[in-house]
């Protein structure tokens, strides 16, 4: 019992190192990871522990009690979810980055334009309804008013991704800073065809540490110049 | 009060090892009373009949009784090599059925996708198609629920007496008449247990499943990867079926009770 107590102890906190947990979603995997090591490289004594899912999945989280100090959904929009908001009466959020929908296929695939998707038989990956990339996709197939065929729902862009790199699935709906993440593997069709610009949205990150501390000081570091450079050199738009 | 008392001649189990116990118990228990307790008694008929929780039930359906079937065509054969022949390898071969149990079905899921998948191993060279379609999730549930199978029937093999196929043997029939009319209606009951294990196992599979076969509703996906969605958008909708895989595994349980663990 007792080293099991220490155990956990020693686990939880290694001494003077304090930690900050930021709950960032996957299309912000590749952009949190390169800020985490610049800003702990800044900043030896902080640790800056990364929980990457879902938008919906981290908000479930923190508002079932996981000890977010950081929160940055694919879409703003998850910032003032009610449940959050009661439980964080004093958040504030700012929009740091835009993102733009579009559609990969495989590098080699033979789908070269966009009406190739609406091919009847092929398999197409995309984010889950609930998912913020989800709900940009169907807002898309809504304005278009055309439908697809067989689609996995995933439960974040990032598994989109990985089974259309895979050569798995024949296309997918992903952010456009996933599909430059796997550029070697996978090729963009842009979605603003027939006068219609292609979906975005806002990219959001709010502390909810509720102090002076690490937390509001890492939030501070992405909406810098440097967190600025860092993002908009992985293909984010500006916000 | 009869019913608690010890067996005749057992030592009294001392106090620490009935705490120890007890706290044990209330691991297993208090997730289950939390489910209880959050349940959405109220409307859990309309949340467990809506359209797109029966097509997850067919599919689950379809699925884990497909795959208990085919656990046991090659399970059945696969415990019979294990009990009764003595090869190289064999300890190998032992490992190579049994690593699903422990191995993260994700795992299982990642490594079918560089076998099976479109461009894998296999399917490259066959030209298949399996991942994100039904008969590729009944492989994945197939995978990691074959093994129960194999430990049920094999442990079951090693306490039948081999005087019965020699006297079978002795009095001419021939291997296969031998295996099918004297070993297996031996075994039946355990091979019985094994199927019925290993449709809860592929009942509840998750890991391989979502990451070979994908979520396609009324294709791949079954009731756990309903229940995984749901809980981020319909959390009474998860907690419902939550409720229907209990109470599925309730039965399970109950239907084994004598099997899974021999009561004295």
């Amino acid at each position: 019992m007792a080293l099991i107590a220490i155990a956990l102890v020693a686990a939880s906190c290694s001494q003077d190192t304090k930690t900050v947990d930021v709950f960032a979603a996957s299309s912000l995997t590749d952009a949190f990871t390169e800020l985490e090591s610049r800003y702990e490289a800044a900043n030896p004594g902080i640790d800056i522990r990364l929980n990457l899912a879902g938008s919906n999945t981290l908000l479930r989280q923190i508002i079932d009690g996981a000890p977010a100090d950081v929160f940055a959904p694919a879409d703003a929009g998850y910032l003032t979810d009610p449940d959050l908001l009661s439980q964080h009466r004093q958040i504030v959020s700012t929009i740091f980055a835009g993102n733009t929908l579009v559609a990969i296929v495989p590098i080699d695939s033979d789908l070269k334009i966009l009406d190739d998707l609406f091919q009847p038989g092929l398999i197409l990956t995309r984010c889950a309804d609930g998912v913020p990339c989800g709900v940009a996709t169907n807002e898309w197939l809504d304005s278009q008013n055309v439908s697809l065929g067989q689609q996995s729902m995933e439960a974040n862009v990032r598994s989109v991704l990985t089974k259309v790199r895979l050569g798995e699935a024949d296309g997918g709906f992903v952010y456009r800073t996933d599909a430059l993440a796997a550029s070697q593997e996978v090729r963009i069709i842009e979605l603003d065809t027939g006068g219609t610009a292609s979906p975005t949205v806002s990219v959001g990150i709010a502390d909810l540490s509720d102090s002076d501390g690490p937390a509001r000081d890492f939030v501070q570091f992405v909406l810098s110049d440097t967190g600025a450079e860092v993002l908009s050199t992985l293909g984010f738009d500006q916000p | 009060m009869s019913k608690w008392s010890r067996r005749r001649g057992a030592q009294p189990i001392p106090l620490l090892i009935r705490i120890m116990a007890g706290l044990g118990l209330l691991l297993l228990l208090i997730p289950l009373a939390g489910l209880l307790l959050a349940a959405p008694w109220s409307n859990l008929a309309e949340l467990l009949t809506d359209e797109d929780t029966l097509e997850a039930v067919r599919v689950s359906l379809i699925v884990s009784v497909s795959a208990a079937i085919l656990s046991t065509l090659f399970g059945v054969p696969i415990a019979f090599v294990l009990a009764r022949a003595n090869f190289p390898g064999k300890s190998l071969l032992r490992t190579v059925v049994t690593v699903p149990l422990v191995l993260p079905p994700v795992v299982t899921g990642v490594a079918m996708l560089y076998g099976f998948g479109r461009r894998g191993l296999i399917g490259r060279t066959l030209g298949l198609e399996l991942p994100f379609t039904t008969v590729g999730a009944v492989l994945a549930a197939t995978i990691v629920a074959m093994p129960f199978l194999v430990l049920s029937v094999e442990g079951a093999l090693r306490n039948t007496d081999p005087r019965f196929e020699q006297m079978a043997a002795s009095l001419g029939a021939r291997p296969l008449a031998r295996w099918l009319t004297v070993t297996l209606p031996m075994i039946r009951p355990s091979i019985l247990a094994g199927m019925v294990l290993a449709w809860a196992r592929a009942l509840g599979e998750f890991g391989a499943t979502i990451t070979f076969a994908g979520n396609l509703p009324g294709v791949t996906q079954t009731l756990p990867l309903k229940i995984s969605l749901a809980f981020e958008q319909k959390p009474e909708q998860a907690l419902a079926l939550s409720l229907l895989m209990l109470a599925v595994a309730l039965a399970v349980l109950v239907a084994l009770r004598d099997r899974w663990v021999p009561r004295r």
